[in-house]
């Protein structure tokens, strides 16, 4: 897939730059009918400003509870978060796990310091209320502006994002839009107050091709234009290939490498990062023949395996080792860790 | 019958009325069926009543009163005569009475509005707060207290709770819950005053009355709510930075909104089954404790005209409620 | 592209285990606490049912005008502080101010109480020949002494009537419940699988049925009963009148089920393997449908009891000698006996706590067989 880029200089982010967000040690937790459900287990990444993160995994892997868990808007009554998620903001730094969700300061930082994208565009806006009247909403909520200049400010933020006619679109309905302008009022309602960080749960996915590859671009134009830090979550490693500066590789609650793209893709150390690019159909790599599939298929989190998660489907897994000890991080190349027992010293 | 994309509101409006018609046709067949159906008529035990008391007439008096009747015809003619009666109001002569049905029944049907109509009202009044609140903070200690108690509520028989509601006002209160008006309006002509005054006394029964109903529309509110609030744009309102309130109040209640009218209509039957019973165990004067007394002295032309009119009022009600949710909610009248 | 299914969802697993379908609906119904407790109470009223004879201790149709309304005596359990359970005899005498008839416990006299007492006559489980009874009185027959929960104004010991109606009126529900889950089951199968002409005239008269208020429709139709009839015959009628409205809703729930299951898959090839529409019907579309009847059954069941109950009260539905819930509360009917008399209202108790078990645990079973729903 092409990398979408925005005339963009490779080192114009800085790898070295204060993070935004610090996740340290993120556990969510579930409480089911099958009892305790340990959906991620002690994850920690940085989103660094002006950068692109992409956090990439099969579904269940638990990278959207993730996110969820930034914006804290994970399900209350079944969902136990612990470790830390620390924002920065100017000289001050927050932890998001110690304050109240419906908190004042909770409220303002979500939807004000960051925002959200939604899979599914359609259902993600109200069946029964306007694009206009929900992105004026969400404007009036951050800031004290009346309903004449909230709206012009709306209808700034749909022009910003492509959309054709703003005017017109502010009084339609999410379901008389076509899939890519939901999109892209979905977009511009969660950019309309200028976050330093946006957050986009598998915003292509539910878009045909051609649309993914707008939005995508669309996604990049954006966080130049605006310094955004961008977290990407998707399960389409082309989509982080093409779109991300920076990688995390979610399996079944843990991340198992991250690091910068680049290294990443050049030289990937975990034997599943490793499998998830030979699956990828490449345009640009000579290769032949059929693609490769992961053998076996994901344990359900309920099931989790002991010692490293995915040992049941590695093929170079250490029997005695990795179906006993959970792999530490190990730090293989400048910013670049894997959690894997093949690439630990010891 | 599936019903055309095209179908405009008058289109609708036409079908539902006419489909009205026809279930208050056949309710009008079978309540007089089920008049005629026990052995006897009026006439057999008017003499046998006449006989106890020693004033015996004779057969050619007995054969006079049922041709007076029309009990020697044909039950097809009795009942299109009966109908053809009903639509102009006519209900004939209540024989226990021997007074017109029409004038007697609209005595009755004051008090009769009146239960029903505060009955959905405060079912109604008590249901949208208490399911809004069960639903915000389900799981809590309020939402298991209140469906504990409406899982009571919708158990517990109408007349069970109006028996021990009797029992204990009686007990601790000293008070008659059938007592409709004050002593000083007990004789008086309706006023103001007296309007008031009985409305102040039906409160208890209308509860009594409208504790299941309340309690099956706080279920029906508390399921479509939460329904609605894991639906993925209320998460993108939280993710704004909406209140919980706020955004609960706008976004999840208006589309629960929708089914919960609907219920209006299916709570109709209901409602007026309950307050028939409630107002014969607390001998409130409603159309209850008449229709009871009627069919035990198978006063036929009362009872029939107040089941017919019971079914009219629901069949009615209902066709209201319809009528209502298909001009809020335009996707019913595609549905349906 | 990481493997996952069409819909996104993650796999499932192919090895590990997982449970069963049954043991999460055990699993879900167990975590009710509510409905568990209910499905215990329900399941000692259906003890009640089978052993009403040996539970109740007087003969329920014995009257005796000189035990009129003895309010309900209190028992006492040491006799000189031994454990001996004992009632004292009883005085009948008369207020000289209100003239009103009293009954005043003679202290001198002492009615054992003992278990496993002989007492009238019956047939356990309607088959054994049987006198033995849970309570009884040693030395005075009980009919004339006992009276744990007073008596009636015929003088009927209200403990051993309350038995017999537990037993009359749960029967009535089920056997009400089972006319009405069979004309639900037949008129909603074939209604959600024809279609067409069927189901429009089928859910019209659903409708008609549905919108007139049952309690006055009922009252209609139990008021036409012939008085001449005999208890068996009325029993039977109660049982179809109450039943009438009730196979509706079970027949409106399943026609949906089966509308959506009709375009499934397997149901186009079980009819391309040619099975006929009757086959497909009830044995192919009918047993996907099993958790939904079980607890629908299980709701309507209590609707039923109290149907009785609210049909008996009005002196509309069973009547006398017959004994059945309603029967009993028909005496509170009036004002005087609610507030004279007040244990005569007792038999509501029972009625109230088991209609509320059977809804608590219809709402369990529901739940648990259809978490979503």
């Amino acid at each position: 897939m092409r990398r979408i880029r925005v005339a963009r200089a490779a080192e114009k982010h800085g790898v070295n730059a204060d993070p935004i967000v610090q996740v340290r040690d993120l556990t969510v937790d579930f409480d089911t009918v099958e009892g305790r459900i340990r959906a991620v287990d002690g994850i920690s990444f940085d989103v660094l400003p002006r950068r692109t993160l992409g956090v990439v995994g099969e579904s269940g892997c638990g990278k959207s509870v993730t996110a969820q868990a930034i914006m804290r808007i994970e399900d209350e009554r079944t969902c136990r978060l612990g470790g830390s998620i620390v924002l920065r903001r100017g000289e001050d730094t927050l932890d998001l796990l110690g304050l109240d969700r419906d908190s004042t300061q909770m409220r303002e930082l979500r939807g004000g310091d960051i925002g959200f994208i939604f899979q599914e565009p359609m259902t993600s806006f109200s069946p029964v209320h306007t694009i206009g009247n929900q992105i004026i909403e969400a404007v009036r909520l951050h800031f004290n502006l009346g309903k004449p200049e909230a709206a012009q400010r709306a209808i700034e933020q749909l022009r910003d994002v492509g959309m054709p006619n703003p005017e017109h679109i502010m009084n339609q309905y999410a379901w008389e839009l076509s899939g890519g302008l939901r999109q892209r009022a979905m977009i511009a309602m969660a950019l309309v107050c200028g976050p330093r960080l946006l957050i986009a749960d598998e915003p292509t996915t539910a878009l045909d091709v051609t649309t993914q590859a707008q939005v995508l671009t669309l996604l990049a134009e954006l966080q130049d234009r605006h310094d955004m830090a961008l977290m990407l979550i998707t399960h389409d490693l082309g989509v982080v290939a093409a779109a991300a500066d920076d990688v995390a590789i979610m399996y079944l609650g843990c991340i198992v490498e991250r690091g910068p793209a680049a290294s990443i893709f050049r030289d990937s150390m975990h034997p599943y990062t490793q499998l998830l690019l030979e699956s990828l159909p490449s345009l640009t790599r000579r290769r032949r023949g059929a693609l490769k599939a992961i053998g076996g298929t994901v344990p359900r989190a309920a099931n989790r395996p002991g010692g490293c998660p995915f040992h049941t489907r590695c093929p170079s897994a250490i029997s005695g080792v990795c179906d006993r000890v959970l792999p530490g991080p190990t730090q293989v190349a400048e910013h670049h860790v894997v959690n894997c027992h093949l690439h630990d010293p010891q | 019958m599936r019903a055309g994309k095209s179908r405009s509101l008058g289109n609708f409006i036409l079908y539902r009325t006419s489909i009205s018609v026809v279930t208050i046709f056949a309710a009008s067949v079978i309540s007089f069926i089920i008049i005629q159906l026990p052995p006897g008529d009026f006439v057999s035990s008017y003499v046998a009543q006449l006989s106890q008391t020693g004033a015996i007439g004779s057969t050619e008096s007995i054969e006079q009163l049922r041709r007076d009747y029309g009990l020697d015809q044909p039950m097809v003619v009795r009942y299109l005569r009966w109908a053809a009666g009903a639509i102009r109001g006519d209900f004939g002569m209540s024989l226990q009475w021997n007074r017109e049905v029409s004038g007697l029944i609209g005595e009755y049907m004051g008090l009769t509005l009146m239960l029903a109509v505060l009955g959905l009202l405060l079912a109604w009044g008590l249901a949208l707060p208490i399911g809004l609140y069960n639903a915000m903070y389900r799981g809590s200690m309020g939402d298991y207290a209140f469906s504990a108690f409406g899982m009571i509520g919708i158990a517990v028989p109408n007349f069970l709770l109006a028996l021990f509601a009797l029992f204990i006002g009686f007990r601790y209160f000293n008070a008659d819950l059938g007592a409709i008006h004050s002593p000083r309006y007990v004789d008086a002509p309706w006023s103001v005053g007296r309007f008031f005054d009985a409305l102040w006394h039906m409160l208890v029964p209308a509860l009594i009355l409208a504790l299941a109903i309340m309690s099956r529309l706080v279920r029906v509110l508390r399921a479509n709510l939460l329904d609605e609030m894991s639906r993925p744009y209320v998460v993108t309102a939280r993710a704004k930075g909406m209140r919980e309130l706020t955004l609960v109040l706008k976004y999840p209640l208006r589309l629960a909104l929708n089914p919960f009218v609907s219920t209006i209509g299916l709570t109709l039957p209901t409602l007026i089954s309950g307050s028939i019973i409630v107002s014969m165990v607390l001998n409130i004067p409603t159309l209850g404790p008449l229709l009871l007394q009627a069919l035990q002295g198978q006063d036929m032309f009362l009872a029939s005209a107040i089941l017919l009119i019971l079914s009219t009022l629901a069949v009615v009600g209902t066709l209201l409620s319809d009528l209502l949710l298909s001009w809020i909610d335009p996707r019913i009248r595609l549905e349906s | 592209m990481v493997p996952q299914t069409d819909n996104g969802n993650e796999m499932p697993p192919a090895t590990l285990p997982v449970l069963s379908p049954g043991a999460l609906f055990r699993r879900r119904f167990l975590r009710h606490r509510l409905a568990v407790v209910s499905a215990i109470v329900v399941a000692l009223f259906y003890l009640v049912v089978a052993f009403a004879d040996f539970l109740a201790y007087s003969d329920p149709t014995a009257s005796n005008s000189q035990r009129a309304l003895v309010p309900p005596q209190p028992i006492h359990f040491f006799d000189d502080g031994r454990f001996a359970p004992h009632v004292h005899g009883l005085e009948r005498t008369r207020n000289p101010e209100t003239y009103g008839l009293e009954y005043v416990a003679d202290e001198a006299q002492t009615i054992p109480v003992v278990f496993f007492a002989r007492g009238y006559e019956y047939r356990l489980l309607g088959l054994i020949p049987a006198d033995r009874h849970l309570l009884g009185t040693e030395g005075a027959p009980a009919e004339t002494s006992l009276f744990l929960l007073g008596a009636d104004e015929q003088g009927r010991d209200l403990f051993s009537r309350i038995a017999l109606a537990i037993r009359t009126s749960l029967l009535i529900g089920l056997a009400a419940v089972a006319v009405s889950i069979a004309a639900g089951i037949f008129f909603g199968t074939i209604s959600g699988f024809y279609g067409g002409m069927v189901d429009l005239f089928i859910q019209r008269a659903i409708e008609i049925l549905r919108s007139i208020p049952t309690i006055p429709l009922w009252m209609g139709l139990a008021a036409a009963i012939p008085p001449t009839w005999g208890i068996t015959l009325v029993y039977f009628t109660v049982t179809l009148i109450i039943a009438l409205v009730g196979w509706t809703q079970l027949a409106r729930e399943l026609r949906g089920r089966i509308m959506s299951l009709r375009g499934e898959d397997f149901v186009v090839a079980a009819e391309l393997s040619g099975a006929g529409p009757g086959r497909i019907m009830f044995v192919h579309l009918l047993p996907q449908t099993t958790s939904h009847i079980i607890a629908t059954t299980t709701l309507a069941i209590p609707a039923m009891i109290a149907s009785e109950t609210a049909l008996g009260f009005l002196g509309l539905g069973l009547r006398p000698p017959a004994i059945s819930l309603g029967v009993l509360l028909s005496t509170a009917q009036s004002l005087q006996n609610v507030a004279l008399y007040s244990w005569m209202l007792i038999p509501a108790i029972p009625t109230a706590i088991v209609i509320i078990a059977f809804n608590f645990l219809g709402d369990g079973l529901r739940d648990a067989a259809d978490p979503g729903g």
